[in-house]
């Protein structure tokens, strides 16, 4: 067996969202989409690589909100119903005399999909896959990072009690919902400033994830590039993204996911239909949208209306010669490296777990292939997890990484900009009321009930309106109203609550209502804001 | 007649957007926060007291350049309250705030140290162009995203395009929302600095060769 390594990491993540207010709410469905194309595929991908005896590695992040999300009850049957809806439009279009042949053979793979998805769901995991992922995790194929409780960009926040809380709060629900304690952190959007890593490393995290940049910038420089993780002063490790496998998935000019045979995810029957047929399944408001069945592959460099029919079985074959071309340069790219390294080498190749299904629909075929291929290719590579790679082999050498983020441009530029610089004013303030709060409430022996609700409930607040979702969908302007509204309601409620708790007069049924519309992290500890 | 056409010409009104509950617009506090925004860029954002705020004097934000051992003053409008200050990579800044009155400058607040980054060697187009995540993460309408387009291509429509080029800016009235964002006069006048175009490859060389 090689000792070199292949890590393929998996970024699962969605903000909290939940409107119990709404009988239905746009928004949501970002879960259910994501659920039904991506976690749900994956899963069942990984089900037939254990069924084959494959003993495949993946590294993923399974963020706090989204843990939050898998459980609860109101998403849980809303996805269902979700589910039901799309069901019906299969049927519906498998059944439509307006069909050609090759369209209905479409919509019968789709109607086909969503019923095993919904068996999967609930026949198997009653709605809730965070069971199904922890029975991988069990199973020694999964390693499950942490990652900030609500997905705070950590490098803009101003004190160090806010990463903290971010970071203490965010391992204590992966623990909580995976029964074992994280061995690694995903920092939200691979966002690092030099000194962070104490915050990890106090809470026990043994190493990172940065952006190329971030290792290849690290002061002093390390001779192994990205290839081999470099160790902070704190003694947490780093791992930095191999360019090479990244841009082979994500480039929307070479990648894969570009390929003529692939769904295109532009063109679908939320758009195409006519509209007295399709109104029954839109949202409430009748505006067309994506609705998840789609008729068409990519192409080529066409216009939307020149798009072909899409072969389920040629863009699944696609996918499996991609999965091979894919170990074929890995196999070649870590034969190179261990010719020049002096050390084992690593590629660590993270993605976007949303890409694989949701955007790329043939993706979780295309990752079963890379872990199936890479059996054959065992004496030039074998895929790790990060933490078995650390087993192994210590990090070395000591150095700390440069200020980067994954986003476009490296930095912090999509996150810090005119369209969004207006919230840090009021999140460093939230941040600084909160660590008073937390203090205030350290010395005192035991606070009243309603005042210790108050003051998680202010933290939970503080933590939502953090989420570094609403600074990006600011950013690029389509989700831009509700994330504002979100940034703000936030804010908001918890200068609220800060006025209740340092005046004495907590309105109990405020909090419990603030509660009920978001029930997150119900066992939260303010002391991690000290 | 004339009635009918006047109705039909009258646009209707903009939808309601709720955009969440209104915040204040300061804390009433002297205060000056820096973050690093990237290898030449800080964003600053400050805040004074109402005495302050109600004196009308203007203020002055003193710039130490730690690295360089230097420090000079920038002269903010008198509606603006934060700015983005063009810098060097890898600097260490620290930021002072003043009042100026009359001749004299009373120190307000200062911020806590921030370094500037490296910038990256490697080559441009690495990164996922935001559209995609936010297709593959937040898939929402096309309309949406092709409005917000549109709006980020119509002069003043979208703040991150009008940080980017002054020269459009749209003239904002005093008291509007977003006022007090008056453009620096620092801002690079034309796009971003690019990336300086070196092969990633050679980088990997050069770090290969150390491993040999």
């Amino acid at each position: 067996m090689s000792d070199a390594h292949l890590a393929i990491v998996l970024h699962a993540h969605l903000p909290f969202i939940h409107h119990p207010e709404h009988e239905a709410f746009l928004e949501e469905e970002w879960f259910f989409e994501a659920v039904t194309e991506t976690y749900v595929p994956i899963l069942l991908a990984w089900k037939r690589l254990s069924d084959e005896g494959v003993p495949f590695r993946v590294t993923m992040t399974l963020t706090p909100t989204l843990l939050e999300m898998f459980v609860n009850p109101l998403l849980r049957r809303r996805c269902g119903q979700y589910l039901n809806r799309r069901i019906e439009l299969a049927q519906a279009e498998a059944r439509h005399r307006g069909r050609s042949t090759g369209e209905r053979a479409v919509a019968l793979h789709y109607l086909e999909r969503f019923r095993r998805v919904r068996d999967f769901l609930f026949r198997t995991w009653d709605g809730n896959l965070v069971p199904a992922f922890k029975e991988i995790q069990d199973a020694g194929n999964l390693e499950v990072l942490a990652s900030a409780a609500t997905h705070g960009f950590l490098p803009l926040m101003l004190t160090p009690n806010a990463v903290r809380a971010q970071v203490e709060i965010g391992v204590e629900t992966v623990t909580r919902h995976l029964g074992r304690r994280p061995k690694g952190f995903w920092l939200p959007e691979c966002a690092y400033r030099p000194g962070m890593d104490r915050a990890l490393a106090e809470a026990g995290i043994r190493y990172f994830l940065v952006d190329a940049h971030g290792i290849l910038n690290a002061f002093p420089t390390s001779p192994h590039g990205v290839h081999a993780p470099v160790v902070c002063p704190s003694g947490v490790a780093a791992f930095g993204r191999d360019l090479e496998s990244s841009k082979q998935v994500w480039s929307s000019e070479e990648g894969y996911p570009g390929d003529g045979a692939y769904r295109e995810f532009y063109r679908d029957l939320g758009y195409d239909a006519t509209y007295d047929y399709i109104e029954p399944y839109l949202h409430d408001d009748g505006v067309r949208r994506n609705l998840g069945l789609k008729y068409y592959r990519v192409t080529g460099r066409v216009g939307l209306h020149e798009k072909q029919l899409y072969d389920r079985a040629a863009a699944v074959r696609k996918a499996v010669e991609h999965g091979g071309h894919f170990v074929f340069c890995r196999q070649h790219q870590l034969r190179f490296l261990k010719s020049k390294l002096s050390v084992p080498p690593i590629v660590v190749a993270p993605y976007d777990a949303e890409l694989f299904g949701h955007w790329w629909y043939e993706g979780p075929e295309f990752l079963e292939e890379v872990f199936r291929a890479s059996q054959c290719v065992r004496d030039d590579y074998v895929v790790s997890t990060l933490s078995e790679y650390l087993d192994q082999h210590p990090a070395e050498p000591v150095s700390t990484p440069s200020s980067s983020s994954w986003g476009e441009k490296g930095y912090f530029e999509v996150w810090l900009n005119g369209a969004n610089d207006w919230i840090y004013r009021h999140l460093h303030k939230a941040e600084e009321r909160m660590a008073e709060l937390a203090g205030r409430a350290a010395g005192k022996k035991k606070p009243a009930a309603a005042v210790r609700a108050a003051l998680q409930q202010a933290a939970r607040e503080l933590l939502l309106a953090q989420s570094s979702d609403w600074a990006f969908l600011m950013t690029t302007g389509g989700g831009a109203p509700y994330a504002e509204k979100r940034t703000r309601n936030h804010v908001h409620s918890f200068t609220r609550l800060y006025e209740m708790i340092r005046s004495g007069n907590v309105d109990r049924k405020y909090v419990e209502r603030l509660y009920a519309m978001n029930p997150v992290f119900p066992e939260l500890d303010c002391r991690a804001f000290l | 007649m004339a009635k009918t056409t006047r109705a039909k010409r009258a646009s209707p009104p903009p939808p309601y957007i709720d955009r969440g509950e209104p915040l204040p617009r300061s804390n009433a506090e002297n205060r000056i926060v820096a973050l690093v925004r990237s290898p030449e860029q800080i964003y600053l954002y400050w805040d004074v007291e109402t005495e302050v705020r109600v004196a009308g004097n203007p203020v002055v934000v003193r710039v130490h350049d730690l690295t360089a051992s230097r420090a000079y003053d920038l002269d903010p409008p008198a509606d603006a309250d934060n700015w983005y200050l063009l810098v060097a990579p890898n600097r260490t800044c620290r930021f002072e705030l003043f009042e100026r009155r009359g001749g004299l400058l009373r120190r307000l607040a200062a911020s806590g140290e921030v370094t500037t980054p490296i910038r990256w060697a490697g080559e441009s187009g690495e990164y996922v162009p935001a559209e995609i995540i936010q297709a593959v993460r937040y898939p929402i309408s096309r309309q949406a995203a092709a409005a917000a387009r549109r709006a980020r291509a119509t002069p003043g429509g979208h703040p991150a395009e009008v940080a980017a080029n002054p020269a459009r800016r749209a003239p904002r009235a005093a008291g509007a929302p977003g006022a007090a964002k008056a453009p620096p006069p620092d801002r690079p006048a034309g796009p971003p600095p690019t990336p300086i175009p070196v092969p990633w490859e050679k980088v990997f060389a050069a770090a290969y060769a150390g491993g040999q």
